[in-house]
């Protein structure tokens, strides 16, 4: 089946994710460098410097082996859909009446699996093993949300 | 013998005067103990086919044969033939694995009887109800794993091994479940991950009826559960529990009460399936 037949079929209002809203994350003295880099359009992550595992979310101690010795290590920001569900009515926060969502898990290619949203997407081209590259959108803080499209080859 | 079987008019059945004395032949061989007849004589004996003429339905006589008549040849000792009695649709094999079931209980009440503490027991004797012992339990967190999460279990594949073997029963040992609802998800992985049915088969298993109260193969949420009828903001782990006390005191809606619920299962869920949660399994009994 063309793309072109998938986007009729689906109808015109196919297209999902477009204007999520964009809330401010909590920012603590441990995860400032983290959203600080998502403002440089940087995805990072941590890397035990003892057992080499990637971990995610990332923070300063590795659980895989118990090492304190972790690096922060820039993702590709490239990845595939590991899960999703469309979330037709979104109950919190700044979700709450909003329109429908696709929340996620993206793995990337460095081997985490990370939960967000894919956003500017048909909703007919969603499927697990999807290929997907981070956008970060820019909230009222010091942090942007890492969010991911579709590779459009 | 005391049968009855229903007649076929129009369709094949069995010849009536042939089955009537080949039931014959077998009673006398099971009044006189004389070995004339034998459980290999009811697996390979053969009826002529009726047409046109009224007969005995065949579907009603070969399930007979299986459920009563076979059974009272192969375990005599279980099953002592008994003249007086009215076999018409009985199952004795039902019936074995129901004495069985009562056997093991029975064990495991006496195995466990020195292990209530006793100030339970105290408050349980003064209540003058039915009291209902914890045979098994068994808990577990499970994470986001650090990056590398399967949201294809919940844990219930690490609480239920651990209640089942507390408890000593096998899964034909429960016969009622209360499993936490907050999702029909969250119903169908935990059942596939406590074992009632293998992964991947949760919805199929559900949709052939086996959740049914109270004939199905495991009665389940009489109560309503947590969708139809009540979820006490975060402790909808409870009300499992309290239903499943009620089907084993004989107290759950007349409609749904499943006849001698002698062993019942509770599962409880918090969290969140998709990042991190905690799975509760407990397995209860009933004092003789």
């Amino acid at each position: 089946m063309s793309d072109a037949t998938t986007t009729s079929a689906a109808g015109a209002a196919a297209r999902i994710g477009s204007e999520l809203p964009s809330p401010t994350p909590p920012i603590s003295a441990e995860t400032a460098g983290f959203w600080k880099a998502t403002t440089e359009g940087r995805l990072l992550f941590t890397r035990c410097d003892a057992c080499s595992e990637p971990t995610w979310y990332p923070r300063e101690f590795c659980p895989h082996c118990g090492t304190l010795d972790v690096t922060w290590e820039e993702a590709s920001g490239r990845g595939e859909i590991h899960s999703f569900t469309v979330v037709r009515r979104g109950g919190l926060g700044a979700y709450a009446g909003g329109p429908p969502y696709v929340l996620a898990y993206v793995e990337l290619v460095e081997g985490v699996r990370m939960m967000t949203n894919i956003v500017d997407v048909d909703e007919a081209d969603l499927r697990i093993g999807l290929p997907v590259t981070v956008v970060f959108h820019e909230t009222d803080g010091d942090a942007a949300l890492p969010r991911f499209v579709p590779i459009r080859r | 013998m005391q049968i009855r079987f229903m007649p076929v008019r129009f369709g094949e059945g069995y010849d009536m005067q042939e089955v009537d004395d080949f039931i014959d032949r077998c009673e006398r061989s099971l009044l006189s103990g004389d070995g004339s007849a034998t459980a290999e004589t009811v697996q390979q004996h053969r009826f002529s086919p009726t047409r046109f003429r009224e007969g005995y339905d065949m579907e009603d006589v070969d399930r007979f044969l299986d459920a009563v008549l076979l059974p009272l040849f192969t375990s005599p000792e279980t099953f002592p033939y008994d003249p007086e009695r009215d076999y018409t649709g009985a199952d004795l094999s039902k019936e074995a694995r129901v004495l069985a079931k009562q056997q093991r209980a029975a064990e495991r009440r006496a195995a466990k009887g020195e292990r209530a503490s006793a100030s339970a027991v105290h408050a349980a004797k003064r209540l003058e109800r039915q009291s209902v012992p914890v045979l098994g339990h068994g808990e577990a967190p499970k994470t986001a794993a650090a990056g590398r999460i399967d949201l294809t279990h919940t844990g219930a594949v690490w609480s239920g091994p651990t209640a089942f073997a507390e408890a000593g029963v096998t899964h034909a040992d429960i016969d009622y479940a209360s499993i936490y609802d907050s999702f029909t998800i969250t119903v169908i992985e935990t059942l596939e991950d406590l074992g009632f049915c293998p992964k991947g088969q949760g919805g199929a298993f559900v949709a052939s009826g086996a959740l049914r109260a109270p004939d199905g193969g495991l009665p389940f949420n009489t109560d309503g559960g947590g969708l139809c009828n009540n979820h006490p903001v975060n402790r909808g782990g409870m009300t499992k529990i309290l239903e499943a006390v009620r089907q084993l005191r004989g107290e759950a809606h007349p409609a749904v009460q499943v006849p001698d619920c002698d062993i019942a299962l509770a599962h409880g869920t918090g969290g969140s399936l998709g990042t991190r949660m905690g799975s509760a399994t407990l397995i209860l009994g009933r004092e003789a």
